[in-house]
């Protein structure tokens, strides 16, 4: 049998794996290591396994993932999200479907303390949605919002996701993170757009709210002091280089622990919740990067990888054709997986292809550019049907709506991410310009 | 579970002191920690059923059947377990013999081992605790 018949064998049972629901992690080195030895021999797989999970798990730069978490974790735990959503609603509040953009800009501010969208989802949810539908919101709208706010946690920084994209793609932390600003900030005005556009067309969706005094507007703006304060330090720190990433992400987990005792009261038990599930996630985590390692090993051995690669340049298609097929597998591949799976099992492939293709710029414009835009699209997986794990989690807060009402609400939000996946393709430099200016 | 969230403030509480007057290593002392934390975390991911699966094309499926494949779900898990913890300990033993120990601080390597080796086991058990539970249901 060819090495690249074993190659695509493997991809087809690890496939077969995740359908049956193996757990994605151990899906990946069950094949991975099987695979391993189909392409060398049995001991130089247990030659590999003396050390490399030792020396992986050491690995100094990845300790900045379980800080980020742990700091997301204390951030939903100090009672931050009733603040920023006032403190929004406050300034924007007036405008027809103002509160729905409040929460929009809630979530954004949440996003940018923390790195996990489910985490803002579900934090920002418990807060605005009874706001939402005290005042009269549809609940289409009303848990579309939130569905789509929550994925501004990823889509700002700092982002887990992103991190983990910089290791596959062996990019840097500090740029992608400054790279992903502008679209992060273009995907909240898209959102707010979208917002207005609904409530234009359905009056019916969402009523305006009361104006503000300037003295009011003020005083939110001293009421979320926290969150400003520990996003210039943590990203602030980050993007000016006072701060390795890691060290960052511990005084954020540090600051933010410190504001969740103050503030949210969080005590002993809050502790241990935070840090517990801080360890759920980044045990599945580590476990998938590990077993992502064994498993590309591999796919490397076949020669997989560079042979899609040489097929797609050769195939006539134009790069610009073959960065949006990729982005169109993600999407479709979204509808069923969950971003972090989906970056590390197909970034290896996609990368090594886009890589050797001529878009007009350098090879490391080109990785913070597709890695910005593989977050972007693989974030939509999580409001896409059939499964959208954001929406899901709305709608099982709100009770009273329906799941198709939830995923009705997401559409407008959906187009407005086609249309800033549209805007990040057409115009490079939105994404570059920030780390070139920050160098 | 006291000793991983002792373990993982500790961690950033030094570094975050580590601004103010830089301690030596602190580099090799959080990777030491963290790595090791990690591992104790996966035993616990398996028992909360963490890991993360795929579960859209079987949520229709029997509740027998999905416990069938859980079950092939977490024996493959514990085969892997199984491989890790004698492969580890060989290399553990490796890295003893050599004294391999960090550049700054020298912490030799092998003082992680006896928890990696205790996670693993631990995942080992926990495993099989829950091919018991899932066969116990399926067969039900």
């Amino acid at each position: 049998m060819s090495a690249l018949a074993i190659g695509g064998i493997g991809f087809a049972v690890l496939l077969f794996m995740l359908v049956i629901r193996i757990p994605i992690g151990v899906a990946m080195l069950a094949v991975g290591m099987v695979g391993f030895v189909m392409m060398t021999n049995v001991d130089a797989l247990l030659n590999i396994l003396k050390t490399q999970m030792f020396y992986q798990f050491l690995n100094y730069d990845l300790t900045v993932i379980p800080l980020f978490m742990l700091m997301g974790q204390f951030a939903a735990k100090a009672r931050l999200s009733q603040d920023l959503f006032r403190a929004t609603n406050t300034w924007i509040g007036h405008y027809r479907g103002g509160m729905a953009m409040a929460a929009i800009g809630g979530c954004a501010g949440f996003g940018a303390i923390c790195g996990s969208s489910l985490a803002t989802a579900a934090t920002m949810g418990n807060v605005a949605l009874p706001e939402l539908r005290r005042h009269g919101y549809a609940g289409s709208l009303a848990t579309g919002v939130l569905a789509a706010g929550g994925t501004l946690g990823i889509l700002i920084p700092p982002s887990v996701v992103l991190i983990v994209a910089a290791i596959v793609v062996e990019a840097n932390i500090e740029t992608l993170f400054q790279a992903a600003f502008i679209p992060g900030l273009i995907a909240v005005a898209g959102y707010i757009i979208a917002i207005s556009v609904v409530v234009r067309v359905w009056p019916d969706l969402g009523p305006a709210g009361v104006k503000t005094t300037a003295q009011e507007k003020l005083r939110a703006i001293v009421d979320i002091w926290p969150v400003i304060a520990i996003f210039i330090l943590v990203i602030g720190g980050i993007y000016f280089g006072f701060f390795t990433p890691t060290e960052a992400a511990s005084v954020g987990a540090v600051a933010m622990g410190i504001v969740a005792m103050v503030r949210g009261k969080m005590r002993f038990r809050g502790l241990t919740e935070a840090v517990m599930e801080t360890a759920v996630s980044t045990a599945m985590i580590f476990l998938i990067l590990f077993a992502a390692n064994i498993l590309n090993a591999f796919l490397g051995f076949t020669r997989l990888p560079m042979v899609l690669s040489e097929m797609m340049s050769g195939s006539g298609l134009s790069p610009m054709m073959i960065l949006m097929l990729i982005m169109f597998i993600f999407i479709v591949l979204g509808m069923f997986m969950d971003s972090l799976s989906m970056i590390l099992l197909f970034m290896p492939i996609f990368w090594p292809i886009l890589m050797v293709l001529d878009f007009g710029m350098s090879v490391e414009d080109l990785k913070i550019w597709f890695s910005i835009l593989t977050l972007m699209v693989v974030e939509m997986g999580l409001i896409t049907p059939p499964v959208g794990l954001n929406v899901f989690v709305i709608n099982s807060m709100a009770g009273n709506v329906s799941m198709r009402e939830s995923f009705r609400g997401v559409m407008p939000f959906l187009i407005s991410d086609f249309i800033r996946i549209g805007i990040l393709i057409s115009f490079p430099w939105l994404t570059l310009i920030l780390p070139r200016l920050l160098k | 579970m006291l000793a991983i969230s002792a373990l993982i403030t500790t961690v950033s509480v030094s570094l975050n002191a580590a601004f103010k007057a830089p301690i030596l290593g602190e580099y090799e002392m959080v990777s030491f920690g963290t790595s090791l934390a990690i591992y104790l975390f996966l035993p616990w991911c398996q028992i909360v059923r963490g890991n993360i699966v795929v579960d859209f094309f079987m949520a229709n499926a029997s509740a027998r059947l999905r416990e069938a494949f859980d079950a092939l779900g977490a024996l493959i898990y514990m085969v892997m377990a199984v491989l890790l913890l004698w492969r580890l300990s060989v290399g553990g033993l490796e890295l003893f013999a050599q004294a391999q120990a960090t550049a700054v601080l020298k912490l030799p390597y092998w003082w992680s081992f006896p928890i990696i080796l205790y996670s693993l086991a631990l995942l080992i058990g926990v495993t099989l605790h829950g091919i018991i539970a899932n066969v116990r249901r399926a067969l039900a």
